[in-house]
């Protein structure tokens, strides 16, 4: 998929961890990996909503286009 | 996620359970008889009639040939009822075991159906190898027809229905679940 998630980035940006992260937006540390790792097919919005409202981001810093070769 | 009442399912799981013992036992029991009687030099064959596994003794095989071609279709199609049982009680254990569906689901279920047709159309070629032996008293007193699309048939087809759903479901629960 062209949809690369940028979510170690911002976490590195904010020096935050994974585990910070799940206890603030009370999403499992599994899944978050996973949203991590680009293992999933779709986000919800409440879940965008609760991942930048704790990172202080907005969504298209999560996310990058990149077209396949 | 959804989940389901467990005190019904178990009880229909217990209920297959039972029957598939009971069955595997009257398959073995039902085989072991037929060999008495191929010893005992008496081809007395049972029917596979709508109600069930009928012995009259008066239907007998014209050979020992004939008999053993009858028993072996007879075991064989008792067996796939058998098997139909046993693909019921997976799928049902399936149900409340899991959460969601199961991977195999839709497999058990067309399984099930191709076991339906095939169950129907040996107990025919069954019961139409028996007409055509030496029905003794009961000659003229039942009748058999072959049907080409017995009823069974229809009930597959919903078999197979329901197992394109499943699929779908699966589907949509794979889509769930990889969804954060």
């Amino acid at each position: 998929m062209g949809i690369i998630i940028r979510l170690d980035r911002v976490l590195a940006d904010r020096k935050m961890s994974l585990t910070e992260l799940s206890g603030q937006v009370g999403i499992t540390i599994v899944n978050l990996s996973n949203l991590k790792t680009g293992k999933v097919s779709a986000v919800r919005l409440s879940t965008m909503e609760a991942i930048c409202k704790a990172l202080d981001c907005q969504p298209g810093d999560l996310f990058e286009y990149q077209e396949e070769t | 996620m959804v989940t389901y009442s467990e005190k019904g399912l178990r009880l229909l799981v217990l209920v297959c359970t039972v029957s598939a013992i009971i069955g595997a036992i009257a398959i073995v029991g039902v085989g072991v008889y037929l060999t008495v009687m191929a010893i005992q030099g008496e081809y007395a064959i049972p029917l596979v009639l709508a109600e069930g596994l009928q012995i009259p003794h008066v239907v007998r095989a014209k050979s020992l040939a004939s008999y053993l071609v009858y028993d072996l279709g007879l075991v064989i199609t008792l067996s796939l009822g058998l098997s139909f049982v046993f693909l019921l009680r997976a799928m049902l254990r399936s149900l409340y075991r899991t959460k969601g569906f199961e991977r195999s689901l839709p497999t058990m279920i067309n399984r099930m159906g191709v076991i339906l047709i095939l169950l129907s159309y040996m107990r025919q070629f069954l019961l139409l190898h028996a007409f055509n032996q030496d029905m003794g008293s009961l000659g003229g007193v039942i009748d058999f027809r072959f049907q080409l699309v017995p009823s069974a048939v229809i009930h597959a087809l919903v078999l197979f229905v329901v197992a394109r759903a499943f699929r779908y479901a699966l589907d949509l629960q794979h889509e769930y679940e990889q969804t954060v």
